[in-house]
């Protein structure tokens, strides 16, 4: 039998001698089985060593107990993995090879043995690592092998939650190994210093395979052993003490390892890939809710990155044992494109996230808690069809193809193209752009601002920053998909309204489509658009905030206001009558709704301050001041069918559906009270929508009058009495069936009715994709800015000034100082009167090179003709007229005083101290264990 | 109870709506046009052999350039202070003036001899569409259009004409350019040669240009200006005491037949002239009638009430010499006239109102001063001779009328070995303007 087994193993007829170091610290939990496995090993080490890092549990105990006082090497609290190891492995007598161990890896009966039999199999094999599955589910596979990506993630080639089929079990060559089981030539270890103690506890690995590789060795895997490993430190399930690695050492190691051991040409473009990469995990963090990470990173890149000395000399040291090209084991890294897919995998995952599926069923994912049972199982059970396991889903998918066909003809155009009309300017060039609004104390459009740049442009600019160069991207998407992002989150609201799937689904489908119906999205009124997406963000957060009147809520609730705010101010408005109305019931709220106002007005920033100097301009929304309907008899139906007036609303009769059902949902006693509540807030939109079809504003300088839009408060209107049917229809359970088939019929007919018609009108016109046509396309060159003139004599004449295309989404609502304006106002005055010379040469100081009449009547034409220094050029429309002043004075720029910047940087700043300190913060898993434990 | 409370907010919106539909909403937007001081004034007066101007102002300039037309133009010095009222011969040519000065009102007259004849018109300044009546295109009488670019860009002008028979099809009468700084004369037999009587309208299409008329024909020479766009309630005149004969010559230039009613406002108070009740106008033609003698010697305007927009002049003939005085509405502000240019004393002034008005004369020397005034009653529907005589004091150059808020039509004549009309109308103190303001952003 023997004779057999060293057929086999032909290592076995001169053993190679091996000496085996464990390193435990605080493993009581895991040692155990740990030790257990250690005796049942069929081929053991010859030697045994070790280390205890500062257990303060029963661990020092136990391998006291199990291998005696004179094996054990004990280290101070604070030291790593890599220097434990190597105090074990000078305590150790000279062997062979050296296996490396942990106290939370279990090991097969054979994995030594294993181990030796890839080992041995050829001369320039150093490094052989065990297949290692998740303990304690002992099924899913952990690592067979490692690697390392170019941005420092960790590679294993493996799915999530694999389970291993024996897919993996062939050996094959690899960058490196995962130190619990790793069996390492002693030469080899010798010669390349063995693990970097700057590695205390991650990357070590991978440092060492690296480095392995280089010199020349190969890193092999053998499958046929097998160690199951629990992760404790990586899953942060090891209780964490004083002197422990912090939590952002894992980045911290991964830029480290890849710095220090790229080729040397591209250390530079490395260093700067990782810096690039670490700022976008740290948004990404951000986003993601995940402050700490996002600390972390922060603190990995200060302790790398912005330490090149340490780089280089690491590096140096490095270069002795170098053997190797880098192009010769390029074949053990994974492909370039690997991160992205990753990161793209990390998307998918955020967007289902967002859904929130109405079911879930999970399969292969890995998992840190359980049962511990190695036998616990996933049972496969038969699905049902994908449209009851995923309604919610199918309905998100559905409003989104809906859109997308909805928008046929915006998504693509012409060269130089933008979504654009009604009141939507184009997005402007880069997201830059949208940053200079908001931090800059001067700007450039006509006759220079200085003014402060909107709130919004702050919102979008962070949207658009992935984007850089394409931010109407991110635009299109907030209006074209309007109304699945508005379903999504009256979804979420729902789930905290009504326990009933299908209501609920119906009720936030009809609400993402009442976005549209109203007129808004036609009309490209973005600022109504973003306000009615957030608005059921708003009466989310503030139902949370009647439940735990907290200052965290309170505060997120106004940064939530403040966004909304932001594109409608008059949300800010509607929502401080709502709140002090709820603080006149519930007096314990007092001080959470303060401090949710207090934030939504020191977030809206100087903005706020601007216009509130100015409080009709509460109705002017993010976008083109363009004018509402005003009162009337026609406008009164379509305010109270919940449409907002203009082009694009849908028929008022599915509007009529839902006032009759609203009604309706009054008559059930049992829910009468919550019902009356949801016609109390839409009264309030009603009431808002009433007093702006009575207002109008001014844009500042301007004369001309403009009604107000009311689109969000008729969103209110709607909402409320969306939320008052919603409330009511469980009652309709108890009827008659055809009672109930008919009134589900009905509000079946508003969503499906108003989809249809959205559909096939499409939400085009008066928002198209064009190219900007502000001025004729041969003055948006120009270096100064050209004069519009609009009107007649009779009438009276409009003037403005744009800077090269015109105004874009931001710029729109900045002014010119009065003094440039009111000089402008005067010469233009003199120029349709009875122009003369001097009247140019002061459009000339004022930075104007042309004059553009779009739309004047002969009378104005001929007087702007008769100016002298005023040369006729041809225009590019009929009917228009330009003309270029001859002079060549170029446009103006305004002086902003420094301290608007830093205003406004401030302003950014509390943005991101607001989100951050609100943020619903992923504690670590070493937290919330300890916490359970406690 | 209950069932009220449960009502109460489908009562409270339909309340609202109510509210909505009911009361009304803002107002209109539309401004009125605006009165602005002129701070630039730009005229053109042709020059030629026995002519001279005179350019005066209501208020003095800041500063005056006056040049000769031409690549080679000269500064005229002797014309160059805007403080006083000055004349120079224009001998060398037509000349180009530009005056500044905020409400200046700088205004030029020209005339002269002509032969045996007397010509005098004010100097015009931009047109935007200017009408002359009783033209022709012959060899006996040929009148001859000039226009003069007053700015440094180039002008375009389109023409058209009418004849006793239609509309007449010009040769190169769209897009008339005319250089900056130039003075171009277009003879009406090169737009249509043989046609004994015509009525040409001058639009300005681009630049500044201004327009008359140079008149030649066996009855005399007349520099005619303008008369503005037709309109249906024309007046003509005032015209001065005169038995000279006068024909009234009309265009309809719509493609619709009319009638035009006449009525005369003499001195006495307004009349139905005998022989004059109706001038039929047929379409796209000019119509010329001869004024009966009804109308009396004395000073007489018409006014006519037409089914549609016409205009005209009157000429009026006899001893030698012509003038005319063409169609004009009755307009409020200060007008002026010199009380001699080209050696020929202004010797009527004749003041018209529909309304009645109450004028102020004054006459004043050459640097401004006031050295008599004159209060004249004008009452509803008359037509008045302005004594001279009172105000011809020391020094007196030129006479400024001041209507400020009643509206009347002046003539001032000037004659002696033949004569010739000028129309008063207000100096360019204030221009109508737009009411300009800064407009909203839009795409």
């Amino acid at each position: 039998m023997e004779d057999v087994e060293e057929q086999v193993r032909p290592w076995l007829s001169l053993p190679p001698t091996v000496g085996a170091v464990l390193v435990t610290h605080d493993g009581a939990r895991w040692l155990p089985k740990v030790l257990e496995s250690f005796a049942a090993l069929t081929y053991g080490p010859t030697a045994w060593r070790v280390v205890d890092v500062a257990s303060t549990d029963e661990g020092a105990t136990m391998v006291r107990a199990s291998f005696g006082e004179e094996r054990i090497t004990y280290a101070p609290s604070g030291t790593g993995f890599s220097a434990a190891v190597r105090r074990g492995v000078e305590a150790l007598p000279p062997t062979d090879w050296i296996w490396l161990l942990h106290d939370d890896a279990v090991l097969e009966p054979g994995a030594l043995a294993a181990l030796l039999d890839e080992a041995t199999s050829s001369s320039d094999v150093a490094v052989v690592g065990p297949k290692i599955r998740e303990w304690p589910s002992l099924r899913r596979l952990v690592e067979v092998g490692l690697s390392i990506t170019a941005t420092g993630a960790r590679e294993t080639g493996l799915e999530p939650g694999e389970p291993d089929a024996g897919q993996h079990d062939a050996p094959r060559d690899v960058l490196a190994v995962n130190t619990a089981g790793m069996l390492v030539r002693r030469d080899v270890w010798d010669e390349l210093g063995g693990l970097d103690e700057a590695l205390p506890l991650f990357g070590d690995d991978v440092d060492l395979g690296w480095r392995v590789a280089l010199a020349g060795y190969r890193t092999r895997t053998a499958p046929a052993a097998v160690a199951f490993h629990a992760e404790a430190s990586r899953r942060g399930v090891r209780p964490h003490r004083a002197g422990d690695p912090p939590a952002w050492e894992r980045r911290r190691a991964a830029l480290r390892t890849v710095l220090v051991n790229a080729p040397g040409r591209r250390v530079p473009w490395t260093w700067t890939r990782l810096l690039l990469g670490s700022m976008l995990r740290f948004l990404g963090f951000l986003v993601a809710r995940d402050p700490e990470s996002a600390g972390d990173e922060l603190l990995a890149v200060r302790s790398v990155l912005l330490r090149p000395g340490e780089v280089r000399r690491v590096r140096r040291e490095r270069a002795a044992t170098r053997r190797v090209p880098h192009r010769d084991i390029a074949h053990l890294f994974p492909p370039f494109w690997l991160p992205y897919r990753h990161g793209w995998d990390a998307f998918r995952d955020l967007v289902a996230g967002l859904v929130r599926p109405e079911t879930v069923e999970s399969v292969g994912r890995r998992s840190t808690s359980g049962s511990g049972d190695p036998d616990d199982t996933d049972e496969l059970v038969e699905l049902p069809p994908l449209w009851q396991r995923r309604p919610w889903l199918l309905t998100v998918l559905a409003l989104t193809a809906a859109s997308v066909l909805a928008a046929r003809e915006l998504w693509t155009g012409p060269q130089g193209s933008a979504l654009l009309g009604g009141a939507l300017p184009p997005a402007p060039a880069d997201a830059g752009q949208w940053w200079g609004l908001v931090l800059t104390g001067a700007h450039d459009v006509g006759l220079g601002s200085t003014t402060f740049g909107p709130t919004f442009a702050l919102l979008l600019a962070v949207l658009a920053t992935p984007f850089w160069g394409v931010p109407g991207a991110v635009v299109s998407v907030l209006v074209l998909l309007s109304v699945p992002l508005a379903g999504l989150s009256a979804h979420r609201l729902g789930r905290i309204l009504t326990p009933h799937r299908r209501q609920r689904i119906v009720w936030a489908s009809t609400y993402g489509l009442s976005v549209a119906a109203l007129g808004a999205v036609a009309q490209g009124r973005v600022g109504t658009v973003v306000a009615l997406i957030v608005l059921p963000v708003i009466v989310n957060t503030a139902l949370q905030l009647i439940e735990r009147p907290t200052w965290q809520v309170g505060l997120r609730l106004g940064i939530w206001i403040a966004v909304g705010a932001a594109f409608a101010p008059v949300l800010l408005t509607m929502c401080a009558v709502a709140l002090v109305a709820l603080v006149l019931l519930e007096r314990r709220l007092l001080r959470s709704v303060v401090v949710a106002l207090g934030a939504a007005v020191l977030l809206l920033g100087p903005w706020a301050l601007q216009r509130a100097l100015r409080p009709r301009l509460l109705w002017w929304e993010a976008g083109l001041p363009v004018p509402g309907q005003g009162p009337g008899a026609q406008e009164a139906v379509s305010l109270l069918l919940g449409r907002a007036g203009g082009a694009g609303q849908a028929p008022l009769w599915l509007g009529a559906i839902v006032l009759v059902l609203a009604v309706m949902a009054l008559v059930p006693r049992p829910t009468r009270t919550v019902v009356m509540v949801c016609w109390a807030a839409a009264l309030l939109g009603l009431v808002f929508a009433v007093v702006g079809s009575f207002s109008t504003y001014t844009v500042p300088g301007a004369g001309e009058s403009i009604p107000a839009w009311v689109g969000v408060p008729v969103g209110v209107w709607v909402l409320g009495l969306l939320t008052a049917i919603l409330m009511a229809a469980p009652q309709a359970a108890g009827r008659s069936r055809p009672l109930v088939a008919v009134l589900a019929t009905i509000a079946l007919l508003v969503p499906v009715g108003t989809a249809a018609w959205w559909v096939v009108r499409g939400v085009d016109e008066p928002l198209e994709r064009a190219r900007p046509a502000v001025v004729p396309a041969f003055l948006t060159e120009s270096r100064g800015d050209t004069l519009v003139v609009r009107g007649t004599l009779a009438d009276g004449v409009d003037v403005t000034v744009v800077r090269g295309a015109g105004p874009s989404l931001g710029s729109e609502a900045l002014w010119p100082t009065s003094e440039r304006r009111d000089r402008l106002v005067a010469t233009a005055q003199a120029i349709v009167s009875s122009g003369s010379s001097e009247d140019v040469r002061e459009l000339g100081d004022l930075g104007i090179r042309s004059v553009y009449a779009p739309d004047v009547d002969p009378d104005v034409e001929q007087r702007i003709d008769a100016v002298e220094l005023l040369e006729q050029s041809g225009s590019d429309r009929p009917g228009s007229r330009v003309w270029t002043v001859a002079l060549d004075d170029p446009a103006v720029e305004a002086d902003g005083a420094p301290w608007r910047a830093v205003l406004g940087t401030a302003h950014v700043l509390l943005w991101a101290g607001a989100v951050v300190a609100t943020a619903p913060v992923r504690r670590r898993q070493g937290d919330r264990v300890a916490q359970e434990q406690t | 109870m209950r069932r009220t409370v449960t009502a109460l907010p489908v009562l409270l919106a339909v309340l609202l709506a109510t509210l909505v539909a009911v009361v009304p909403g803002g107002g209109d937007d539309t401004r009125a046009p605006l009165d602005v001081p002129v701070e630039v004034t730009s005229y053109a007066c042709p020059g030629g052999p026995g002519r001279s101007v005179v350019l005066s102002q209501v208020e003095p300039g800041d500063e005056a350039r006056v040049v000769t037309q031409g690549d080679d133009a000269e500064p005229v010095d002797e014309l160059l202070d805007p403080q006083v009222s000055r004349s120079a011969d224009t001998g060398r040519g037509d000349l180009l003036v530009r005056q500044s000065g905020a409400g200046s009102g700088a205004v030029g007259h020209t005339g002269g001899r002509s032969g045996e004849t007397l010509v005098a018109q004010r100097c015009p300044g931009i047109v935007d569409e200017a009408w002359f009546v009783d033209l022709a295109s012959t060899s006996s009488h040929d009148s001859v259009l000039v226009l003069s670019n007053l700015a440094d860009a180039p002008a375009v002008v389109d023409l058209g004409l009418w004849g006793p028979e239609g509309q007449v099809e010009g040769v190169g009468t769209s897009g008339v350019v005319v250089d900056p700084g130039e003075v171009r004369r277009v003879p009406m037999t090169e737009l249509a040669a043989g046609e004994e009587m015509l009525a040409l309208r001058v639009e300005r299409q681009r630049g500044a240009v201004a327009a008359v008329v140079e008149d030649a024909s066996p009855r005399g020479r007349e520099v005619l200006a303008g008369a503005p766009a037709p309109t249906r309630s024309p007046s003509l005149g005032p015209l001065a005491a005169s038995d000279d004969d006068r024909v009234l010559t009309l265009v309809n230039p719509t493609a619709t037949s009319g009638r035009a009613r006449v009525e005369a406002l003499g001195p006495d108070g307004p009349f139905a002239p005998e022989g004059l009740d109706e001038v039929e106008l047929p379409s796209a033609s000019v119509t010329s009638v001869a004024l009966p003698e009804t109308l009396g010697e004395g000073p007489v305007s018409l006014v006519l009430d037409s089914d549609v927009p016409v205009t005209g002049s009157v000429r009026t003939s006899g001893s030698g010499d012509v003038d005319a005085v063409v169609a004009s509405a009755p307009w409020a502000g200060d007008a002026l006239v010199p009380t001699a240019v080209g050696g020929a004393p202004l010797t009527d002034l004749v003041v018209a109102s529909p309304e009645g008005a109450v004028v102020t004369l004054e006459g004043r020397s050459e640097s401004g001063e006031v050295v008599a005034t004159q209060q004249l009653e004008v009452p509803a529907g008359t037509s008045r001779q302005v004594a001279l005589d009172e105000l011809d004091g020391d020094g007196v150059v030129e006479i400024v009328l001041r209507s400020p808020d009643d509206r009347v039509s002046a003539t001032g004549t000037f004659g002696r070995g033949g004569r010739a009309s000028v129309t008063l109308l207000p100096a360019p103190v204030t221009a109508l303007g737009a009411d300009v303001r800064w407009g909203r952003p839009r795409l």
